[in-house]
This record gives structure tokens, sequence and C-alpha cells, in this order.
């Protein structure tokens, strides 16, 4: 896994939430794994935790996306993210059953609208990685700073925050 | 009955050594990176100065794992774009820097 993503990918990391240890446990606590172009529009995005296999997996799919995007000289980032975004519809139908309409592309999509997309009953059925198709299949462009608080807190169920983690000492009377 | 202990001391030993051997080295910290963040039931140390936190700021740290991480998404960014690659961002709870506040 490693080796690939340092092949086809520049990695860095952000701290955006916070948990909680109690008695020497965890409480609380996720992970976001976002695939960008440079520029930070989202080609990908996993979320929570996944094991390295899944992991490569889907690194794979976003590369050889990617390159399929190139060879079709789809080079500008407009139809290049079009292309993601049919290629995310897909799987949302293939993997979760839900067939979307073409007639319904999000651009340039609020918070307020991705909220309400993911609200919608049919949607709320969907799992993480279900809402995750959904939102990049609907929107295109996206960039990371429009969906990083609505993936980390409406899908994983995490909140945002600049808290330290906090380690709440263990009481001996 | 001495001897029957030691060879299931022995037995178990190189069961465990193997079980161990089937990952290859930094591939745990992927799968802990990836796959373990949430469990409840993981123990942390019981004293922040038994592992200090390292707040690095190296410009390229593996922290644990065999991928290569810069320090800033700008940076990742800027990198990517110069060398025609996309970029790879982690958002998590807790301070990458330290395996035990991640």
């Amino acid at each position: 896994v490693g080796n690939y993503l340092n092949t086809f990918f520049v990695s860095s990391y952000q701290k955006v939430g916070t948990f909680r240890v109690a008695n020497g446990r965890k409480q609380g606590g996720n992970v976001a794994s976002y695939f960008c172009l440079p520029d930070g529009q989202v080609l990908h995005v996993l979320a929570g935790p996944v094991d390295a296999a899944t992991m490569l997996q889907e690194a794979r799919w976003v590369v050889e996306t990617w390159k399929l995007a190139l060879l079709e000289k789809k080079e500008d980032p407009l139809q290049l993210l079009a292309l993601f975004a049919k290629a995310h519809a897909d799987r949302l139908r293939q993997e979760h059953g839900l067939t979307l309409s073409e007639a319904h592309q999000l651009r340039s999509a609020s918070t307020v609208d991705l909220t309400t997309l993911l609200a919608q009953s049919a949607n709320r059925k969907l799992s993480r990685q279900g809402r995750v198709h959904l939102l990049l299949a609907r929107t295109s462009p996206l960039k990371i700073e429009q969906i990083y608080r609505l993936v980390f807190e409406k899908i994983l169920g995490e909140t945002i925050s600049t808290s330290p983690v906090v380690v709440a000492q263990t009481h001996i009377p | 009955m001495a001897i029957l202990g030691l060879i299931i001391a022995i037995a178990l030993a190189a069961a465990t050594r193997n079980l161990t051997r089937q990952t290859a080295p930094g591939e745990e910290r992927i799968a802990a990176l990836v796959g373990q963040l949430n469990r409840p039931e993981e123990p942390v140390p019981s004293s922040p100065a038994q592992y200090p936190i390292t707040q690095s700021c190296l410009a390229r740290e593996t922290h644990g794992t065999n991928i290569n991480f810069l320090s800033t998404p700008k940076e990742a960014a800027r990198k990517a774009r110069n060398n025609n690659k996309l970029t790879f961002l982690l958002h998590i709870s807790g301070n990458f820097e330290d395996t035990d506040f991640t």
C-alpha cells in the first residue's frame, strides 16, 4: 500500500477532530481519507477506517480512473471531474443499488444542498461509502473544504474539533 | 511433565512468531492507521511521560507507516502539482504524529 501511494500520490494529514481517553480506553475518533487533485478537487473519499487491502483497491480505482481520463484527453479539471462523477454514479448503482438520473447534477452546491441530499429518505439507507458515492456522483466539482465537515459530521458522526485529545485521569481513592 | 510443558511452550512461541511474520514491516501501522482507529478496547499508555508526544515538523515523515507524509496539505499540493501526482490527505481525530493519540 505504502509503495503504491508514494508512487502516485503526495500524502499529508490534518487533525480535524479529537477523542477522549478514559480509563485507558479510547472513546470516539475516526478517519477520512481523501484522494484529490493538487488544487483540492475531491476525486474520492474513504469514510472511516478500512483495511490495507481495501485502501489499495480504492487507491488503484482512483489512479486507473484518472489515467483513463487522461487517455481520453480529459485533462481539463471540469471534464476530468465529470468523468469521476459518472464513475461514482456507476459504483453507486452497481454496489449500492441506487440509480441516479443524470439530469440532477448539482453545480456549485452549498453545504445546505449537500446536507439535504444526504437527508433524503432513500439516501439515508445508504452505507457510509454509498453516501460518499452519492455526494461525488451528484456534485461536481467539489473541493475538500466544501465536503470535509459533511463527511466527518454527517457521514462519520463525529464532530469537527480543534480541542486536543483529552486524557481523563483515573481517580484512585 | 516438565518436558511436556517445555514442548508446548516452544510450539506456542513458534506459532506466535509465524503469525507476526505474515505482515511486512510498516504494514501493521498502515492497518492500524486505516483500520483500527475507532476500536474502543484499545489500551493506551497510562503515563504521557512514558511516550512523549513528538510534534515533528520534518519535511517528510512516515509516522510508522510505509507512506511518506508531508507535514501540511499545502506542501503536499505543491509537490503533487510539480510532480504530476495526486494528493492523498488523511483527516483524523487526534495527533497523527503520536501513535498513542490517533
